[in-house]
């Protein structure tokens, strides 16, 4: 599933690509910031979002990548749990995932939304 | 007082010993392959808090410390890196770039400070260069520091904000309330009451929008 993934901490994102790669996101595009015309102008299958340094609320982020692109599949990955978490499905994630996750959870989190997602 | 590698780095006789401490835990992998790829360095161990790093057993020589998973006051973490491992440097890694925030891990008393979106190479070359003794700062940050001292933006270091109420003052700025300040930093809203009030007395001034403007006016926001 081509991807994009929105990742301010450039010397995170080979070793994140090897990991989204092990759950079938290959990752097309990287981007350190939001920018929605550069996303929808890229029409992904999939967007994979770090919502902790986003110069907006994550939420709206999400809101706004979801009316960009209302089929992709949406993965938001931040440090935010519980009630914050709830907010990014609200705004229309498929899947949040925790920074506290290691590779192997992160994997299986994705596979399981996606089995969602597609089913 | 700062210093930005424009050299190669010094030599180093035997491996950097090195402890990564990074909340994000692929984040502080990623950083263990980046760091580990260098025969020069050997990375003893990662943890996600200074608080669950074995250092007195490791006893690292640099300690790479990530700013932005902190969720207690930075000089706080200092100081337990002193006391358990007085002997190792530390480098902060931080997606900040605000010439404020580098200054305040400085004065804590870091010895290093690196923005995320440096090249593995060249974050190679700070850790060493940290680790022999010299300071690094990224140089776009060390850029800032000296164009706010040369418009006179200096102020005394007993006014200075700390980490955390940098952290919280941009927060303001973007028109977030206590509770959502407290939700996002993991503080009680008493707690960011408190560093609020202290933010106030430092900058002599009484509203939060006045906060925000000021945050604004010297590019924390």
């Amino acid at each position: 599933m081509d991807s994009y993934v929105v990742e301010p901490q450039s010397l995170f994102v080979p070793y994140l690509s090897d990991v989204l790669a092990k759950a079938e996101l290959r990752v097309v595009r990287v981007a350190p910031t939001l920018d929605v015309d550069d996303i929808r102008a890229s029409h992904p299958e999939a967007l994979f979002v770090d919502t902790d340094f986003l110069d907006v609320d994550p939420a709206d982020a999400v809101t706004a990548m979801r009316a960009a692109l209302p089929r992709a599949f949406i993965c938001a990955y931040t440090d935010g749990e519980g009630p914050r978490a709830d907010r990014l499905r609200f705004a229309g994630a498929n899947c949040v995932i925790p920074k506290r996750y290691g590779a192997r959870e992160v994997q299986q989190a994705l596979r399981s939304a996606l089995a969602t997602a597609i089913a | 007082m700062l210093g930005t590698i424009a050299t190669p780095a010094p030599s180093v006789t035997k491996p950097v010993r090195v402890l990564v401490v990074e909340g994000q835990a692929l984040f502080g992998k990623a950083l263990c392959q980046v760091l580990a790829s260098d025969a020069e360095i050997d990375v003893v161990g990662d943890a996600d808090s200074i608080a669950n790093a074995p250092l007195r057993r490791l006893r690292p020589d640099l300690i790479v410390l990530d700013l932005d998973g902190h969720h207690v006051e930075f000089s706080e973490t200092m100081r337990t890196c002193r006391e358990l491992a007085p002997q190792a440097k530390v480098c902060v890694l931080s997606t900040h770039v605000q010439p404020e925030v580098m200054q305040r891990c400085l004065s804590a008393g870091a010895d290093g400070y690196v923005v995320k979106d440096i090249l593995p190479a060249e974050l190679i070359r700070a850790v060493k260069s940290v680790a022999s003794g010299h300071a690094y700062v990224d140089p776009r940050v060390a850029g800032g520091v000296l164009k706010r001292r040369s418009n006179g933006f200096g102020r005394a270091a007993q006014n200075e904000l700390s980490v955390r109420e940098t952290e919280i003052i941009r927060l303001i700025a973007r028109g977030m309330s206590n509770k959502e300040i407290s939700a996002k930093l993991h503080l009680s809203e008493k707690t960011v009451k408190n560093h609020i009030s202290r933010i106030f007395a430092k900058l002599n001034i009484t509203a939060r929008t006045q906060a925000a403007v000021h945050a604004i006016k010297t590019g924390l926001a």
